[in-house]
């Protein structure tokens, strides 16, 4: 999983002293940061709010220093909108208003922001970087290609942004490319970290195991106790069938993050395929216990549940599974096969339908995805069969 | 220190040094399954679709094999069903065509195709052997993407294609060419005459299938044909035998076609609810699997969620493609395998009685293998121990992934595990010799002793490569015993008839005279039975017309035959 900060937009500021009109509060409060003095910068800032700002470029900076001082970036976003309303073609307003908005979680605006601060200015590096990760955050993986390659051009030397760039190019299968560019990382830097998961990521992606072990061996001789690279690394070696290799690693990766509720659940499944149940249980619940929310996990309690012949408990896991992702057909398939043995014969034949409906609404999305294709229309993503 | 030279030394005193059976004994098995293929005269290689890269899932389904004693000498002859490609042109008289190939009763095989007739080039399938005429010779059911042959059998050496006068190629009122699949004789009705299942798969035609590009279709990042989901599935065929020489479509009639578009593949038929009627269970790829239970009004209904068999352990659908079936545990039920896609395993569902299974795919060590892509499967107690062991054909379906070091390439190896006896099984391919490991891109596989040394050997079908037969090579000297039926009230075949076996000092084994299974394939219709170190057994044959013959203390390690109502032929 990758957490998208955007906190690096706000950043080291200028020096000055006086402090009469709100450009000059401003000056003041800047310097009160620098000094370590926060608790002065924000009364310098509420004297420089009060005061009528004559520009775009303080409200933008007012509202910049608030975003500084870490307080509620709905107090810096009127700032920036105002700046926006004083001159809309100022671009680093819409940057800062963009970048505001996706920290407070409104994305759809804050994308749409930063896609009008990279119009106004398209080769300002930062501008390109955070458009990418806005795209990243939500989903568009394509765009944030576009957008890395963007930040790229301007400044190649960036590792950050190759990595980035690496891992939405292998995320939208273009695992190929994804390697070169984390290769042209580890030229200059051979333990770059991010690379080298990437890398590793790439060759899974792929299906060519082998590679990925070595890379993610590498991977733990530069850092033993990276707990993602253990866990994908245990990933790797259960696609060969090594299972106790693999169950291995997993312990390794709960052992250096014991949050990684992942890594209960993949172990807990190599011990399914070896028909130690209690094992899986328990380990499922372990997964549990640390993302409640984890309906796979709760799906897979329930049906190792029912395979110990603990109906009731696995009824109460495959509802949980189906109240927290009511789209997958598999919990009402199995909750179908339960209601029956316990002779509920209606409740049976309605968890079975609700299955096939399922099944039917995927098979139907499928179909109208490869109808567009062949009409050569827009595709919403490719039909990826499964591994 | 003993040296190696005098180590050796002493090994040469103790034993004879050049004998096969010391090479075989020191296999922890005792059995090496041996690929004969090419020095038994198996030369020609099946063509199915382009070797490097598909448009079309039609390219990647490949063909089943059949073992035929079609000319009752009591040696099993094989038939290969062959392809063909897309934008190929072959020389005329150099089109791929399915192969007969006679049993020389020495190991090696003669190539008889144009002389018995059955020279026909196309998209061929699966293969089926029944007698659906009941004159004592067995026919051949042979499907295309396309019309479907069915091959009657003369009784000189030679057949003659009557599936337009039987009213079996399956050609639809629109044109469009059905995709069918595996297919099984069966008497449904038990009228003594033989019926037939057709499975089909999607309704296909390349104008305006997708292609590759156009999904974009991907797998493992690599651009693949398209489908199954997303492409319209086909509809299953039961066809009536009119006891005339034709036959009728009674798909709609029997209920068949209120499951539709399922992706049909294997074909398996058995009483499965020991009701005395053959069922039929239908492995689905990307649908949950239909299991038919026969009404016994001509009828059928898919009780496959509600018997278990339709999913998964996981309750998801899966990519069926091969079955069998046999009493795995001698409790008198008929459990059932079937193979799956890569990342996926095997499953192996447990009878429980009353027609309800139980996936017991982990507990019983089926669930180690996700690497390899299934396709021929069959139960067989390759050791004659008594005990079903199950072999797994793989491959994968894409050209496109080409080979790997982790065994999950186009290519693989077989697994073939052995029963524990105890409800597990074990992975022995590793010891099981050159003919399991071998990486081929496998399909269609079968059964039959065709060397009639008393163990089971295999024959595959692969994909643009020559098939293979492994010979099974045992030092075990365990006891065996084949029973060939010959019905009389019942259909000449004796499919159908379910065969009790009652080993001296030994546990209760149970099967079917069984048309049809596997992937696309047909093992010998003779029912083989290891006998483990009993000399003798008791048999007890229920024929589908009801008459029951029984037959006690039957020598082990010979085939006999039993005729309907008079016991031993």
């Amino acid at each position: 999983m990758r957490v998208v900060s955007l906190c690096a937009v706000f950043w080291c500021v200028p020096l000055l002293v006086q402090a009469q009109t709100a450009s000059q509060w401003a000056d003041r409060a800047e310097q009160l940061i620098r000094e370590g003095n926060p608790q002065g910068a924000l009364d310098a800032l509420a004297h420089a709010s009060q005061t009528p700002a004559a520009s775009a470029s303080l409200e933008d900076r007012i509202g910049f220093l608030l975003a500084v001082l870490h307080q509620p970036v709905e107090e810096a976003v009127p700032h920036f909108r105002k700046a926006i309303a004083l001159n809309p073609n100022y671009a680093a307003a819409h940057y800062h208003l963009g970048a505001a908005l996706m920290m407070a979680n409104q994305t759809d605006e804050g994308l749409a922001e930063l896609k009008k601060a990279t119009a106004l200015a398209p080769n300002v590096f930062d501008y390109q970087f955070h458009l990418a990760r806005a795209y990243e955050t939500k989903g568009d993986l394509t765009n944030a290609a576009t957008a890395y390659a963007q930040a790229l051009k301007i400044n190649p030397g960036s590792d950050q942004v190759r990595d980035d760039y690496a891992y939405v190019l292998i995320a939208t299968r273009q695992s190929a490319r994804g390697i070169e560019e984390s290769r042209k990382v580890l030229a200059h830097n051979p333990n770059d970290i991010n690379a080298l998961m990437n890398i590793g990521y790439a060759y899974l992606e792929t299906g060519e195991f082998d590679a990925a072990e070595k890379v993610y061996r590498q991977l733990l001789a530069i850092n033993p106790k990276l707990a993602a690279a253990h866990y994908d690394l245990g990933l790797a070696l259960k696609m060969k069938d090594q299972l106790e290799p693999a169950q291995a690693e997993f312990k390794a990766a709960i052992e250096a993050d014991p949050n990684l509720a992942q890594a209960y659940y993949s172990l807990g499944i190599t011990y399914w395929q070896t028909g130690n149940f209690d094992e899986t249980i328990r380990q499922m619940r372990a997964a549990i216990s640390v993302k409640p929310d984890y309906a796979e996990a709760h799906y897979m309690l329930g049906i190792v549940l029912k395979q110990t012949g603990d109906l009731d408990h696995a009824m109460e896991e495959l509802k949980t599974a189906i109240h927290l992702d009511p789209t997958t057909p598999g919990p009402y398939n199995t909750l179908g096969q339960i209601l029956r043995i316990k002779g509920d014969k209606q409740g049976s034949e309605e968890a079975f339908a609700m299955g096939a409906k399922l099944k039917r609404e995927a098979d139907a999305q499928l179909a109208n995805t490869l109808e567009q294709g062949m009409r050569g229309g827009e595709f919403p993503k490719p039909v990826v069969l499964p591994h | 220190m003993v040296s190696r030279r005098r180590f050796i030394k002493s090994l040469c005193a103790a034993v004879p040094v050049f004998s096969i059976d010391q090479l075989l004994g020191a296999t922890p098995l005792g059995v090496q399954f041996i690929n004969v293929a090419r020095e038994a005269g198996l030369n020609k290689k099946t063509i199915f679709g382009a070797e490097q890269k598909n448009k079309y899932l039609l390219e990647t389904t490949g063909c089943g094999v059949a073992f035929i004693d079609y000319d009752n000498d009591g040696w099993l002859d094989i038939f290969f069903v062959n392809g063909t490609r897309f934008e190929t042109t072959f020389p005329k008289g150099s089109e791929p065509i399915s192969r007969l190939y006679k049993n020389n009763r020495d190991g090696t095989f003669t190539d008889v195709t144009l002389k018995a007739g059955l020279a026909r080039t196309g998209w061929g399938q699966g293969v089926c052997v029944g007698d659906y005429n009941n004159d004592g010779y067995e026919d051949l059911f042979v499907t295309y993407w396309g019309d479907c042959a069915l091959y009657r059998n003369n009784g000189d050496g030679t057949f003659t294609d009557v599936a337009e006068k039987a009213g079996v190629t399956t050609r639809t009122k629109t044109g469009l060419k059905r995709w069918n699949t595996g297919c099984a004789f069966l008497d449904y009705d038990r009228d003594g005459h033989l019926d037939l299942y057709v499975a089909n798969y999607i309704d296909f035609d390349p104008k305006t299938a997708p292609l590759p590009e156009s999904g974009p279709c991907l797998y493992e990042g690599l651009l693949v044909a398209c489908g199954p989901p997303g492409l319209k599935g086909g509809r299953d065929i039961l066809f009536h035998n009119n006891g005339d020489g034709t036959f009728t479509d009674v798909s709609e009639k029997a209920g068949i076609w209120r499951k539709q578009g399922t992706y049909g593949l294997g074909v398996l038929v058995g009483d499965f609810d020991n009701d005395g009627w053959p069922d039929i269970y239908v492995a689905d790829d990307s649908a949950p699997s239909a299991l038919w239970k026969n009404n016994h009004d001509g009828t059928f209904t898919d009780i496959g969620m509600e018997a278990g068999v339709a999913f998964g352990a996981d309750g998801k659908t899966q990519a069926g493609m091969g079955v069998s079936a046999i009493d795995l545990y001698g409790n008198g039920n008929l459990d059932i395998v079937k193979t799956n896609f890569a990342g996926d395993t095997s499953s192996l569902y447990k009878n429980l009685g009353g027609g309800n299974f139980e996936d017991v795919t982990f507990q019983s060590g089926l669930g180690r293998n996700t690497r390899f892509l299934g396709w021929g499967a069959c139960f067989f107690d390759f050791d004659n121990d008594g005990w079903p062991d199950i072999l797994i054909c793989n491959g994968h379906v894409y050209p496109e992934v080409r080979e790997r070091a982790s065994e999950s390439g186009y290519r693989e190896r077989k697994v073939l595990y052995h029963n524990l006896g105890n409800g597990k099984f074990e992975d022995v391919s590793l010891d099981a010799g050159p003919g399991i490991l071998e990486p081929v891109a496998g399909r269609g596989c079968a059964l039959g002793d065709f060397d009639n040394d008393g163990d089971l050997d295999v024959v595959v079908n692969c994909v643009n490569d020559f098939p293979q037969l492994l010979r099974c090579d045992s030092t075990l000297k365990n006891n065996w015993l084949k029973v060939k039926t010959v019905g009389v009230k019942s259909n000449r075949s004796g499919i159908g008839a379910r065969i009790y076996c009652q080993p001296e000092g030994e546990h209760r084994q149970m099967d079917e005279v069984r048309s049809g299974g596997s992937y696309f394939s047909q093992s010998d219709l003779r029912v083989h039975f290891g006998l483990n170190k009993a000399t003798k057994a008791d048999l007890e044959i229920h024929w589908p017309s009801g008459i029951v013959d029984k037959i006690a203390g039957v020598k082990a390690n010979q085939v006999i035959t039993v005729i309907e109502g008079k016991g031993l032929g």
